[in-house]
């Protein structure tokens, strides 16, 4: 069942079951009550979490308004996975929004495993490095299709 | 010849965690271009078969605004690497490239960069790595600059 999900995710997509369930042994279950905070803004991030049963709410704190919601996330839906590459600080709040059960994947875990296993960091890093190009291809056309809009004014 | 690439690569950050024989697998695969000053190098859209690492030099990154106006991404020096992306994901190059001074780089082929890394898990992997964590940077620094320009906006 675990299984299927961690196939969901993007970065496990080409994966083997075998692959699936060295990634399952290095994750950790994490329960939250509703309204605690999973992580918070500016927290150094070092864990990916996938959903498994409950909601995770993502907002950010606004000066003088409060809180606004980013977006509600489901089981099978995932978040923080950048924290498995580098020392980046989370750019929002994660709250759960009910009684939630996360899967937790920490940065060290994940990299001794894709170190230990080349056939398996080889299709993760792929799939990583492909959704990081496309992410920075759609950045890129946002910046330009708002500049020639500013240039407009 | 390959010793001389040998010692350039090793000063390029992709190839940082590479061991000495590793780097000479990848010294076969290099091909020494320079460009002179202002000279384009590829343009938006072009199909990306090449991936390229300054040796000296520097390099542009813009893409066109509108006629004659452009929008610079970032500036490369010698030891930085760009053209990595249409590498990975086959869409066409998404800026274009310029030197902005006389500049020589070593490029390597599509191909044989694909080659080489589905033969050498090793390798494949130290360079995955590294192309990621230059991605994530890029994608942060990026997204600092569409957030500035919001700000800029609705502060209007």
């Amino acid at each position: 069942m675990k299984t299927e999900a961690l196939k969901r995710v993007y970065l496990f997509q080409s994966l083997k079951n075998s692959e699936l369930e060295l990634i399952l042994s290095i994750a950790r279950r994490w329960k939250f009550s509703s309204g605690q905070n999973v992580f918070r803004e500016g927290d150094v991030g070092d864990r990916f979490y996938l959903i498994l049963t409950g909601e995770v709410r993502i907002s950010k704190q606004v000066p003088g308004i409060g809180e606004e919601a980013l977006a509600v996330l489901k089981p099978g839906d995932f978040f923080g996975e950048m924290a498995l590459i580098d020392d980046s600080s989370r750019s929002a709040d994660a709250i759960a929004n009910q009684e939630t059960t996360l899967l937790g994947i920490e940065r060290k875990d994940f990299e001794s495993l894709l170190f230990l296993n080349k056939d398996l960091a080889y299709a993760v890093l792929w799939a990583f490095s492909r959704t990081l190009c496309q992410r920075l291809r759609e950045m890129n056309d946002k910046l330009q299709a708002m500049l020639a809009m500013r240039g407009g004014f | 010849m390959a010793a001389d690439y040998k010692k350039l690569l090793k000063g390029v950050y992709l190839f940082s965690n590479l061991t000495g024989q590793e780097i000479q697998k990848i010294a076969t695969i290099c091909k020494p271009e320079s460009f002179p000053r202002g000279k384009l190098i590829f343009a938006e859209g072009n199909p990306g078969d090449k991936l390229y690492f300054i040796i000296k030099g520097s390099i542009r990154v813009s893409k066109k605004i509108r006629a004659g106006n452009e929008q610079v991404l970032a500036t490369l020096l010698a030891g930085e690497f760009f053209g990595e992306m249409a590498l990975i994901d086959d869409v066409g190059r998404s800026a274009d490239a310029w030197a902005e001074e006389a500049s020589e780089l070593i490029s390597i082929s599509k191909n044989d960069f694909a080659t080489l890394i589905f033969r050498e898990k090793e390798i494949a992997t130290s360079l995955l790595w590294n192309i990621i964590r230059t991605l994530s940077s890029r994608l942060r620094t990026t997204d600092e600059k569409l957030k500035s320009m919001v700000e800029f906006k609705s502060g209007i």
